[in-house]
């Protein structure tokens, strides 16, 4: 098996610069998730650890080695694509036994490498078949089935479900943890979907617009968030945010803007975030934000409440589905604890708690 | 309602009698020439024409196919048959490698390249005769095969076509033919040729009537009659001078002239429809 390793890689479509410099380290067997909006660069990272674009500058190392200068099929890689990339031509069998076909493996050893892979995947009904003649799940499987029966000592996945509708994604989504532990290949996976790189990811980077935000574990990154960007981009409904100056008007004798002052001397200029979950509706005494009701949405499970603050700014509280939900129009009273508080200075990096 | 069935019924056999109408139109010449190629040449020039068969289908078509007037018509037909077919394959293969050259290669002067072939669109085969036939002299090509062939073997609207479709296929193809481990001529063998059967079966059809039909060019770079194909074969059997013309044998020629390009239609149409009907979906 293998880990790889990205130093300061960098990556120029003529003179525009689309990823300023990336570090990763990624270990034996773990499965990393490659996680940003579109255009941060994260396929065009994953394609240079492919080979499927070149590196303008910086090392990518697979298991130790250097292979900025190897061809695709010299790193010892396979890959799972977006549209699944199947030769419409050949059969299921022969696309998944194409790559051991050219590598000169044995007829026999082809036959019981994809007859086995296909037991695993569920795909034997389908060896004959045409990519034409699946579903789009079972294309999907073919996709990985192809990946699988290579033995690569990397698996590298380009938003592999966003072609599925929902109901199977979240399936093929834990199969594919499942496969990933189960044969303990190094995982690299693109996706813009913070909920799959949430539950896949044995660790996460979160990128923006060519710079890798935060690295680290998915609970990590929730609740530690380096960044406003990250603090943002990962939890739905996002983290929400008011500029300190706004708060500290209405409650000058708290505990929390009394430590913010030491921060710096302007504190106007902070911004402190809040999960909906760590909001709770109150009465006025122990209230440190009111606004008025504008809509709720009830999910079932929990509802989303949202308010809107006296300078019109939104503020989302979330609840559990059996409380109370308030009126639209009614002015309610949320509190939160101080340790669920978040800072972050103005240029949208975290100050550290104490 | 019965009215209705009774419209829609008249309409049809409407449709229909206008179909067969227009059929026997362009079916009647044929016939005609049909019937010419089994009567004698005194029947012929005998007012009125005939318009049924005559008895000497046997006779006349083995004179034409055996002795003929010049060279006798089963030596034109292979020849005809050797020059479309091979300007067919050769035009397939040399714009079907451009094509894949221009698509998936960058080189210096991609560009360049690609709008000097699409240039030569513009440049019919009559235009650059006199200097082909130049060249074609100076290798020795004349009274060759050779020299039937390679001056009309380049083709940019192949070239195009195939540009064009190798253009819709996604890239991700080609990259994961690229991860598989297969170099470029090995992608283009097992992948995008295997995908291109559809488009090289219409394409034939096409090119090999284009070849079938070369008229100007057999005529200049062939002399001996043994090199002569039947299209310019038919026209040089009509007598030049007071000799008479051997119209049932003339007549038997063409019909003969026009199975071999009827075979490829049928032949290829059933693997243009497979081709259409499997890249369905």
């Amino acid at each position: 098996m293998a880990t790889i390793e990205l130093k300061s890689v960098r990556k120029s479509f003529g003179k525009t610069e689309v990823i300023h410099g990336v570090d990763i380290d990624i270990a034996n067997r773990e499965l990393i998730v490659i996680v940003g909006p579109s255009g941060c660069g994260k396929s065009t990272l994953l394609r240079m650890v492919a080979g499927l674009e070149t590196v303008t500058s910086g090392e990518v190392f697979i298991d130790g080695k250097r292979v900025n200068e190897l061809e695709p099929m010299d790193r010892n890689i396979a890959m799972v694509f977006q549209n699944y990339a199947l030769y419409p031509h050949m059969s299921v069998f022969d696309n998944m036994a194409y790559g051991l076909k050219i590598a000169g493996t044995p007829k026999a050893e082809i036959k019981e490498r994809v007859e086995t892979t296909a037991k695993l995947l569920e795909l034997e009904p389908f060896l004959a078949r045409k990519p034409r003649e699946l579903s789009g799940g079972q294309r999907q499987r073919v996709a990985m089935g192809r990946a699988i029966v290579r033995k690569p000592a990397v698996f590298l996945f380009d938003e592999p479900l966003s072609n599925l509708d929902a109901k199977l994604r979240v399936q093929m989504r834990l199969e594919i943890k499942g496969l990933q532990k189960e044969l303990g290949v190094t995982s690299l996976y693109v996706t813009h979907d913070q909920v799959e790189a949430m539950t896949l990811a044995d660790r996460m980077v979160v990128m923006n617009a060519g710079v890798a935000e935060q690295i680290g574990t998915p609970l990590e990154v929730y609740q530690n968030p380096a960044t406003m960007f990250v603090a943002g981009f990962i939890g739905s409904p996002p983290m929400n945010f008011l500029p300190a100056g706004a708060l500290t008007q209405g409650l000058e004798n708290d505990r929390l803007l009394n430590g913010l002052a030491k921060h710096s001397a302007g504190s106007s200029a902070l911004t402190i975030g809040v999960r909906p979950e760590h909001l709770a509706f109150c009465d006025a005494e122990t209230a440190r934000l009111s606004g008025e009701v504008r809509y709720a949405e009830v999910l079932g499970a929990e509802s989303l409440v949202h308010l809107a603050l006296a300078e019109g700014r939104l503020l989302t509280v979330r609840q559990s589905g059996s409380a109370a939900t308030p009126e639209a129009g009614e002015t309610s009273f949320v509190r939160f604890d101080d340790a669920d508080v978040r800072i972050f200075d103005s240029a949208g990096m975290r100050i550290p708690a104490d | 309602m019965s009215g209705m069935v009774e419209k829609r019924g008249s309409g049809r056999w409407l449709t229909h009698a206008g179909l067969i109408a227009g059929i026997a139109i362009l079916g009647f010449p044929i016939y005609l020439a049909f019937v010419a190629s089994t009567v004698t040449q005194g029947d012929i020039i005998r007012p009125p024409m005939p318009v049924v068969p005559g008895g000497h289908f046997f006779e006349n078509y083995r004179e034409a196919l055996v002795s003929g007037i010049n060279a006798p018509v089963w030596r034109m037909l292979v020849n005809s048959t050797i020059m479309a077919g091979g300007i067919a394959i050769g035009k397939i293969a040399i714009s079907i490698l451009s094509a894949f050259a221009i698509v998936y290669f960058r080189f210096p002067l991609r560009q360049v390249f690609f709008w000097l072939i699409f240039l030569t669109l513009m440049l019919p085969v009559e235009v650059r005769i006199v200097p082909t036939y130049e060249v074609a002299a100076n290798f020795g090509m004349l009274n060759s095969y050779p020299g039937l062939i390679l001056p009309l073997i380049a083709s940019a609207t192949a070239t195009f076509l195939f540009r064009q479709f190798f253009l819709t296929v996604p890239d991700e193809l080609a990259e994961a033919a690229r991860v598989d481990g297969a170099r470029p001529m090995r992608f283009f063998f097992d992948i995008m040729l295997p995908m291109s059967r559809t488009n090289i079966a219409a394409l034939f059809v096409i090119l090999f009537i284009y070849g079938w039909n070369q008229y100007l060019w057999p005529l200049l770079v062939t002399t001996e009659p043994s090199m002569n194909t039947i299209v310019m074969g038919i026209k040089q059997m009509f007598p030049s001078g007071d000799d008479f013309a051997n119209w049932p044998v003339i007549m038997a020629t063409a019909i003969l002239a026009t199975l071999p390009p009827v075979a490829v239609v049928i032949l290829m149409q059933r693997l243009f429809i497979k081709g259409v009907i499997e890249s369905e979906k």
